[in-house]
């Protein structure tokens, strides 16, 4: 199963890009948060100052904030939403 | 209608507090303001003139003329603008969902809060936090609470325009 992650602010500037992906093996079902972003901290090592702990952290999936072993389905939108700026 | 005994006519103030939270194009200016504010123009004229109103506080961020740019050793630079981008409609969703928290924790009367999306250049106003209360405590709490949970929690990233 493939995940995009969406980026912004520095994660995007570093990436040179507005996206990443992580690639898993399996049924294709579905992969928890946690796993993705232990992917990314693995598979983007260029993004690891923008990237939070794996079994606390949390991405944007469908716009809400999600952690842990909430399950990303295939469709589903994907965010990094860390080191925010507004304000 | 009650009457003040000085004679001005007493209007019922909303008993929910009042909230409003919007993300608008460009720099804060005064007409963009006001046309946020007219969807909600008879509940906020309503609760000014209810009498449980005792603090109001307002807080504008603005662009200042110089930063720190981490990429030149932390050197101070002077910037043309600020470049706001916002993940959609996380954001805006973030940012009603901040402000009804914090009228809430907070025990406000009215909240505003509007932030910038896109260019923002040197001496506009990028985000504007207005708040009322009974007593001056809880408007000064809630300013920092939401400043403090905006850097954290809603979706605005800002990316500097630098001069030269």
């Amino acid at each position: 199963m493939r995940v995009e992650v969406l980026l912004f602010g520095g994660a995007a500037a570093a990436a040179k890009a507005d996206r990443v992906a992580v690639e898993f093996a399996g049924d294709g079902r579905g992969v928890a948060v946690r796993d993705v972003l232990r992917a990314l901290h693995e598979q983007h090592p260029g993004l690891r100052f923008a990237l939070p702990p794996p079994d606390s952290g949390r991405l944007a999936v469908n716009h809400d904030f999600a952690r842990g072993d909430h399950t990303i389905r295939p469709g589903d939108e994907v965010a990094l939403v860390t080191l925010v700026g507004g304000g | 209608m009650r009457v003040h005994p000085a004679g001005v006519p007493i209007e019922s103030p909303p008993t929910m507090p009042l909230v409003a939270a919007h993300i608008l194009e460009g720099p804060i200016t005064p007409d963009a303001e006001a046309a946020a504010r007219r969807a909600q123009a008879d509940r906020w004229r309503a609760l000014t003139r209810g009498g449980t109103v005792g603090a109001t506080l307002r807080f504008e961020g603005i662009v200042r003329r110089a930063e720190r740019d981490p990429e030149a050793g932390g050197r101070e630079r002077d910037l043309v603008a600020l470049d706001y981008q916002t993940y959609d409609p996380m954001a805006q969703r973030g940012l009603e969902t901040l402000a009804a928290s914090v009228a809430e924790r907070h025990g406000l009367k009215s909240i505003l809060a509007l932030h910038s999306r896109g260019r923002v250049g040197v001496g506009e106003v990028s985000f504007v936090l207005e708040v009322a209360g009974a007593h001056r405590a809880e408007t000064l709490a809630a300013v920092a609470d939401f400043i403090d949970r905006l850097k954290q929690d809603v979706p605005i990233w800002k990316r500097a325009v630098w001069a030269g």
